[in-house]
């Protein structure tokens, strides 16, 4: 098993970092609030770790579990850190108050990152769709959740899937 | 479930406003999940 590092502290941050522990995974979290990512290192547990925001990210898998509005600026502070690395979107550019996307009519919110990103960066988009408090309590009435992924490279997205999931962890691990 | 290319995402994120609808407008909670059943 790898490390998934997360960008960010939230409720989507702690439900997927603890996932990927569960599932064996070393978690490592950063966050511009040092103090929050700690935290969240402790609450996910399984030894997981807090790193330097704007470091390189220990993963190979990294998680972007910050809101679209800041998503931008985030990839592009990270810069060159990320080249290589499998970058998981799990953002979505919407308005506050609904009305609209942040995003330009011709494109869409992994596309603006994949602009910023470095070229050798791979965007996997994953989990958009979900609730961060649906997706930590797993199945629905004995039903895995669906969580879709999309992306151009086809090992990254396998990647992305086997890294959310175990053998011995899939009586509640949700991806499929 | 693997949904295709990267520009699928752009429907991903279309399908987040409807998830965003639902709970905003007509459930008035977040503890639901978007499913796809497929028959076979």
């Amino acid at each position: 098993m790898g490390t998934i590092s997360i960008i960010g502290s939230g409720g989507m941050a702690a439900s997927i970092g603890g996932l990927a522990a569960k599932a064996g995974h070393a978690v490592e979290v950063t966050s511009r609030d040092a103090a929050k990512a700690g935290a969240l290192a402790l609450e996910i547990g399984a030894d997981a770790t807090a790193g330097g925001f704007g470091e390189a990210p220990s993963g190979d898998i990294v998680i972007l579990a910050v809101p679209y509005s800041a998503a931008l600026d985030v990839v592009r502070q990270y810069g060159e850190k990320l080249a290589g690395k499998i970058l998981v979107d799990i953002t979505n550019p919407i308005k506050s108050d609904l009305s609209g996307f942040l995003t330009p009519p011709d494109s869409f919110g992994a596309k603006e990152i994949a602009k910023v990103a470095p070229a050798n960066t791979i965007v996997v988009k994953a989990f958009n769709t979900q609730n961060a408090r649906v997706l930590a309590s797993g199945p629905v009435q004995g039903h895995p959740l669906d969580v879709f992924i999309a992306g151009d490279d086809a090992q990254a997205k396998a990647r992305v899937r086997r890294s959310l999931r175990a053998s011995d962890c899939a009586r509640w691990i949700p991806v499929r | 479930m693997d949904t295709g290319p990267l520009i699928m995402a752009r429907t991903l994120e279309h399908a987040c406003m409807l998830w965003l609808g639902l709970m905003a407008h007509s459930l008035k909670h977040g503890n639901f999940a978007i499913g796809v059943s497929l028959p076979g």
